[in-house]
């Protein structure tokens, strides 16, 4: 009788067992480099060498087996959240720019989803049989698709839509303040990076903000990512905001003590702003649209209370608080 | 004829400058310009602190200045050593300045945001051409091929410095340090022109007097010494103002390749190779060349393509044309 039972669990476990893996799915998707990509769902060894604040949101460290350096460099939100629990913290694959590949190798992921910057290396990883997918949200809408790939690949479609409505509450609640202002009164906003001079241009996701928050963006004619343009092109431009992208190397002073700034609006009015050093490839790209929606319309934003909503969001989406994550914004 | 052409070279700096005021993306009309200017210095006009006045006063006019003045040590530079080193294809940049000063802006922006750019640049390009210069005399007298030898060996350790911090570093301060390599001269202000004035002034004012010297060195070491000239002292005098005026440069603008070798080539092929009269011919059209081609990168677009492209896509085709007219006819030997 017992052997009877033995047997039966036994058959029922290798059917169990063909069922699961006839109904494994297979993904298929094109990605930033035109490529058919084709992985097995949910993947369970991600190399995630861009997008690991999108580990905590969707809550896919067991599925996550190595990050970029950059995760542990340049990215506050994921340092905090390994400080406080060091058992969460992955093994390094290189510069985001230039990757170990004897490293991914090592770990021998079932996906690598990194950034089209270096096609090289994508084209490197493929010719060694690691599927890899390239990324570059270029708008707000390539970022959600982006969020809800991550989503499938990890098996979270419904959390990925989770993160993109929690997102999008606080999209909301901007536009609705700045939906009513007619286009003659809207106010002028650049984004300068690395260098004063090096504006975001009509492709990416800033540009997508700087109009979601009711701001015009002179700079958005110019079909390019970034651009250097002559700083006499900014004083035409005369935009009535500045921000600056949070880890350049100069600050609000610079541009206010520079006396070729002298005549636009911004400096004059002290309206330059330096943003927080947050990954715009994430789902903190909303409270950062608030940060600069406020700035741009303080007047529409009075009763917004940026700290304590942020606070909400990163507890909600990452586990951690704001105030945690603060401590290591500096490094 | 000869006069006429020296005379163009000389007065060509200050007619592209001029032209160079009327020209950029805000659009002023010329006879605001004009009088921007008739007002500045004569005082004919009284006019307001507009921002037209502050785009031609404040933003074109130190631009131009600083073009010309880094022109003027690139190719000023890029003839003196070709002289003493009797090498047409020697440019400013083979004792290592530009990695010296590429591995400054790397550190700079990659780590140390708290320094500026320029000071960094400028103090590991003069140590790249202290190193390479010990590096020789450490084989004796310091001649023309362990010299260049070190130079290579000084730019190569650089450049796999600079590798390093480009990998360690992410991609938008990654992406600060290509853009500085290419070179620009979109932030330029009056104070680059007068660190540029003091530095380039004091090392090309040196050049000009001695520069007859140039003619006796280029001759080659047993006879400068037989002629009586002190050829250690004499060239390591040239090797330290032509670096001196190249770092400066280089600090304030990024690395702009080719004037340093093109210009001096062009200049020799219309008047010769007498360093007398080429040597300050040189100045004016490693002006004139910087102050065209920063023009063309601050106007053909509505951003600004940095000035080292442009002057990389008009030397390279000019040295194909150089190689297919033949080096003797050039260098004059």
């Amino acid at each position: 009788m017992v052997f009877g039972v033995k047997h039966s669990l036994l058959i029922l476990l290798v059917i169990l067992s063909i069922v699961k893996a006839s109904f494994a799915l297979t993904y298929t998707l094109t990605d930033k480099l035109g490529r058919s990509v084709s992985v097995e769902i949910p993947v369970k060894r991600a190399v995630v060498v861009i997008t690991y604040e999108l580990i905590p949101a969707l809550r896919v460290w067991d599925q996550v087996v190595g990050v970029s350096m950059w995760a542990e460099k340049s990215c506050d939100l994921y340092r905090a959240i390994v400080s406080e629990n060091p058992s969460l913290r992955k093994p390094l694959v290189g510069a985001g720019s230039n990757l170990n590949i004897e490293a991914i190798l090592k770990l021998a992921p079932d996906i690598v989803i990194t950034w089209s910057y270096n096609p090289e290396n994508v084209r490197f990883l493929e010719k060694r049989e690691i599927k890899t997918i390239a990324i570059y949200p270029d708008s707000l809408t390539e970022l959600y698709q982006v969020i809800r790939m991550h989503g499938r690949l990890f098996g979270k479609p419904n959390r990925a839509q989770e993160l993109i409505r929690e997102m999008e509450g606080i999209f909301d609640l901007i536009e609705k303040r700045v939906s009513g202002i007619p286009d003659k009164m809207k106010r002028k906003a650049i984004h300068i990076g690395g260098k004063p001079n090096r504006v975001s241009c009509g492709i990416g996701v800033t540009d997508d903000i700087i109009n979601l928050i009711g701001g015009i963006n002179p700079a958005g004619k110019i079909k390019k990512r970034y651009a250097d343009v002559p700083i006499e092109m900014i004083v035409k431009w005369n935009p009535d905001v500045i921000f600056i992208w949070g880890s350049a190397g100069y600050d609000t002073s610079w541009i206010y003590k520079n006396s070729q700034w002298r005549f636009i609006d911004a400096v004059k009015n002290r309206k330059v702003f330096k943003l927080p050093r947050w990954s715009t490839w994430s789902p903190r790209l909303a409270p950062i649209s608030l940060y600069m929606a406020k700035r741009l319309y303080p007047e529409r934003f009075k009763d917004i209370e940026f700290e304590s909503l942020t606070n909400r969001f990163y507890k909600k989406l990452f586990g951690i608080s704001y105030h945690k994550v603060k401590e290591y914004e500096r490094f | 004829m000869k006069d006429f052409k020296i005379l163009i070279m000389v007065l060509s700096p200050f007619l592209f400058g001029f032209i160079a005021l009327f020209l950029g993306a805000y659009g002023i009309n010329a006879k605001d310009v004009i009088k921007i200017l008739l007002n500045e210095t004569l005082h004919v006009f009284h006019i307001e602190d507009t921002p037209q006045k502050a785009i031609v006063l404040d933003i074109r006019l130190p631009r131009i200045i600083l073009a010309g003045l880094v022109g003027a040590a690139l190719s000023g530079s890029g003839v003196t050593l070709q002289g003493i080193f009797r090498n047409p294809l020697i440019d400013p940049f083979i004792l290592g300045i530009s990695a010296g000063a590429a591995f400054g802006c790397a550190i700079c922006v990659g780590f140390l945001n708290f320094i500026p750019i320029q000071l960094m640049a400028f103090i590991f390009s003069l140590l790249a051409v202290i190193i390479s210069y010990n590096i020789a005399k450490g084989q004796g007298e310091v001649s023309r091929l362990p010299l260049i030898l070190s130079g290579v060996i000084v730019s190569a350790f650089f450049t796999a410095l600079v590798s390093i911090i480009k990998f360690l570093v992410d991609p938008h301060r990654l992406q600060a340090i290509v853009f500085w390599l290419m070179g620009s001269f979109s932030l330029s202000d009056w104070d680059s022109v007068k660190i540029a004035g003091v530095g380039i002034g004091l090392s090309l004012i040196p050049i000009f007097f001695m520069r007859w010297r140039l003619n006796v060195l280029s001759l080659g070491y047993e006879e400068a010494k037989a002629l009586g000239i002190n050829v250690k002292l004499e060239r390591l005098l040239f090797i330290g103002f032509s670096t001196l005026a190249v770092s400066v440069a280089t600090s304030l603008t990024g690395i702009i390749g080719w004037v340093g070798l093109m210009v001096p080539h062009l200049v020799r092929m219309i008047i010769g190779p007498d360093h007398r009269i080429l040597v300050p011919l040189s100045f004016f059209a490693g002006a004139s060349f910087m102050i065209a081609a920063d023009t063309i990168s601050r106007t053909l677009t509505s951003f600004d393509i940095p000035v080292g492209i442009i002057t990389s896509i008009s030397g390279a085709p000019f040295f194909i044309y150089l190689l297919k007219r033949g080096g003797k006819e050039v260098w004059g030997r």
